[in-house]
């Protein structure tokens, strides 16, 4: 109950900032970002309880403070191969619809600001959907591929 | 009420929001005494009853300006008060037009409550007849009034196990001395007599109106302090502490603990008598459009269930005695040549087995014709000629399917065209079951079995590998650590055990779920007898650490529907663990097999 009251405080102090503002986090050798405005919190690694019969980028349940959540490994979610989880990796907890989801990343970078002129829509070569990304953000010379939330997390 | 009048109240949206639900809690009090009047016409208690719930209606009305409600409420009130000073006898012109207004009134309070201009419905014509009816009253033979009456087609009766226990549980907001409501009503008129054995009890003054959300919130943590006792008294280094005192005080607070959660459950239990009044209405109406003669006999109405639940189970309800009316009970020209008594008759009873409520729906119609539905099945699709099954348990559930049957007919009694299959939908949704067994041209009997409550559950915990599961206790029979010899395995792999006389499979839970499991050999681990849909299996696990009350909390998102699983709880260590459905899980494997 706690997180939802601290995250309607800030949507209200500072709706003006969060606009433009993005999450980054890196998978592997990219940078990504997600819209701040969707984040929660950012907890450490912690123990994950398996559902079965779920789908395998599913790792499973957490207990956020009495809440129950379900976790994706964004990694697997990539089909990139896993390499274990270390004292670098995260779960980003993010609001979907009514629900809240933890995303397991290999390393949070920091929140930044990327302005709408400084995205270009994701190149697209074919009609391959399942890139998750909306656009791409450049600030100098750094590429944050901006992933789409209802894109990563729509069930297959 | 006119002394209530206070031109500069300030309307709250929590204050209609107590209008809306006192409103439809009056509809339910004057449906049930107009019901009761059907079958006795000249009993002034019942009139009473109803006048007293018009009247609340009425004050609470005018409180709120709201006019039409108010006129058409008064116009109701003289109607009955008529009655009450013995003018005239209630007859069925009466009462269905007294009902027909009571409809128009509710449309209008449902369109309040959801941000509407409360308009009612042909508000001029139904004053037309509401005066028109009282003129009429004021003028006709009342003996008149009650031949008419004999030709009903509907006589509820309720059977003998009807309690008395009506009373301060009836709702979970019972109705109280809400500031500014009219309190007032008709004096309770002790020195009547003659039998009052159908009308309610009425509520104790002391009660108070809770809103569902703050019992929910209590529920949610009482489920959290739950899990800071097990957190407490499951404390490893706690556990190492030798120290009577501190025993004693986790002790004590582990049984304070339990004790509130008792009464916190029995606050949200409320007895299906409501749900089942409200199908008196529904059979009434059914009855009169059908032209089928129909009784409609209910026990166990003191029978309790969490308001939640309970809430679920309404449109089942309907759905289901609409298919007893509709399909069910023939023509009373066609039962009488079948040599049955020319009104049919639908049972609707509730009682309370162990950990569940069951609720029977009987008919004595023409029970369900396996090859009808079969064809019917095979018509819309839902599975090619060969592959029909061939078991009445198969067969009769098909009528549950969406688009069954009832996909033609929009349903002039819920008014929104859905069939059967909000039947189990809603069932499932509550974690329920239903079953059915009909016998051809004897009749139909719905049974559904329903958790007493949703919130909290007696579970075992067990361990495979590192996964814990919680088992509900209401599915194990026994546990058992096997015997080499009481092993044995089929030709195709599967696993068996003799147990006394019985056979029964072996499902390795590490296997289901695919979990490494500690232990492989079914000898060393531990089998728990689970009952499903009425058959017996065995589950192997590692083992069994301890038993446990526990909040269940949903599983949402992209691990939702899972069939085996029911959802989860939080384990003292604030680890979670998985919930396993018995059933669900048992039906998967068959389906698998």
């Amino acid at each position: 109950m706690a997180d939802t009251n601290n995250s309607t405080i800030i949507e209200d102090e500072e709706e003006y900032d969060l606009k433009d503002r993005y999450l980054t986090f890196y998978v592997g050798r990219e940078a990504y970002g997600i819209p701040i405005k969707d984040v929660i919190e950012i907890i450490g690694m912690q123990s994950i309880t398996p559902v079965p019969e779920t789908e395998e980028y599913i790792k499973g349940v957490i207990n956020l403070r009495g809440k129950v959540i379900p976790v994706l490994d964004i990694r697997m979610r990539f089909n990139m191969p896993s390499t274990g989880y270390d004292e670098r990796t995260c779960i980003v907890v993010v609001v979907h619809g009514d629900n809240l989801v933890g995303l397991v990343v290999d390393q949070v970078a920091d929140v930044i600001d990327i302005p709408e002129d400084c995205i270009d829509p994701s190149p697209q070569l074919d009609q391959n959907e399942s890139s998750y990304v909306d656009g791409v953000g450049q600030l100098g010379d750094e590429v944050k591929m901006l992933l789409s939330l209802p894109k990563l997390l729509a069930k297959d | 009420m006119e002394e209530q009048s206070a031109p500069s109240l300030t309307i709250t949206p929590e204050m209609v929001g107590a209008f809306v639900s006192e409103a439809k809690e009056l509809f339910i009090q004057i449906e049930s005494a107009l019901m009761s009047l059907d079958t006795n016409p000249s009993d002034i208690n019942i009139v009473n009853e109803a006048f007293r719930a018009v009247h609340s209606l009425k004050g609470n009305a005018g409180l709120f300006h709201l006019e039409q409600i108010e006129m058409v409420s008064h116009a109701i009130e003289t109607i009955l008060d008529d009655l009450r000073c013995a003018k005239s006898i209630a007859n069925v012109t009466i009462i269905n037009i007294i009902l027909g207004a009571i409809d128009a009134l509710k449309a209008a309070v449902v369109t309040l409550g959801e941000g509407g201009e409360p308009e009612v419905q042909g508000y001029g014509e139904l004053c037309e007849v509401l005066k028109g009816l009282l003129n009429q009253q004021n003028e006709s033979d009342p003996q008149a009034g009650e031949e008419a009456l004999d030709t009903s087609p509907l006589i509820p009766e309720e059977l003998a196990q009807d309690s008395p226990v009506k009373g301060a549980l009836q709702d979970n907001s019972v109705k109280g001395s809400r500031q500014g409501s009219p309190v007032k009503a008709a004096p309770q008129d002790n020195s009547v007599k003659g039998p009052r054995r159908d009308s309610p009890v009425k509520a104790a003054p002391q009660d108070i109106r809770v809103e569902i959300k703050k019992l929910d919130l209590m529920i949610n943590l009482l489920g959290e302090l739950l899990i800071a006792d097990a957190m407490i008294s499951q404390n490893p280094k706690i556990s190492l502490l030798d120290d009577t005192n501190l025993n004693q005080a986790a002790t004590y607070l582990h049984r304070i603990v339990s004790d509130l959660q008792d009464v916190a459950m029995s606050v949200r239990m409320v007895p299906v008598e409501n749900l089942f009044q409200k199908m008196i209405r529904i059979s009434h109406d059914l009855s009169r459009k059908g032209g089928k003669l129909i009784k409609l006999m209910m026990s166990g109405q003191s029978t309790e269930l969490d308001r939640s639940v309970l809430d679920k189970l309404s449109d089942p309800l309907i759905h289901m005695i609409r298919n007893a009316v509709d399909h069910g009970i023939e023509d009373s020209d066609v039962r009488e040549e079948m040599g049955k008594d020319k009104c049919g008759h639908i049972h609707l009873s509730a009682e309370q087995r162990g950990n569940e409520i069951i609720i029977i729906l009987e008919d004595d119609g023409a029970g369900l014709d396996k090859d009808k539905i079969l064809k019917k099945a095979i018509d819309v699709g839902l599975f090619k000629e060969t592959d029909a099954p061939t078991h009445t348990d198969d067969i009769y559930p098909l009528i549950f399917c969406p688009g069954f049957s009832t996909a033609e007919k929009v349903s002039d009694v819920s008014g929104r065209g859905v069939g059967m299959d909000v039947v189990k939908r809603n069932l499932e949704s509550v974690h329920g079951r239903v079953s059915i067994s009909s016998e051809l041209g004897q009749g139909t009997r719905f049974e559904l079995s329903i958790p007493l409550t949703l919130a909290i559950l007696e579970g075992m915990l067990v361990r495979v590998g590192h996964s814990k599961f919680t088992i509900p206790v209401s599915s194990i029979r026994e546990s058992l650590r096997p015997d080499a010899e009481q092993i044995h395995m089929r030709p195709d792999g599967q696993e068996m055990i003799k147990l006394r006389k019985e056979i029964l499979p072996v499902v390795r839970l590490h296997q289901k779920f695919n979990i490494p499991p500690d232990k492989s050999q079914l000898e060393s681990g531990v089998i728990l007898v689970l009952s499903a849909d009425g058959q017996h299996f065995c589950l192997f696990v590692d083992e069994i650490l301890h038993q446990h009350e526990t909040v269940i909390k949903e599983l949402t998102g992209h691990v939702a529907g899972i069939k085996s699983l029911t959802g989860c709880n939080i384990l003292g260590d604030g680890q979670v663990a998985l919930i396993i459905n018995v059933e669900g899980l048992y039906r998967s494997l068959k389906e698998a097999s």
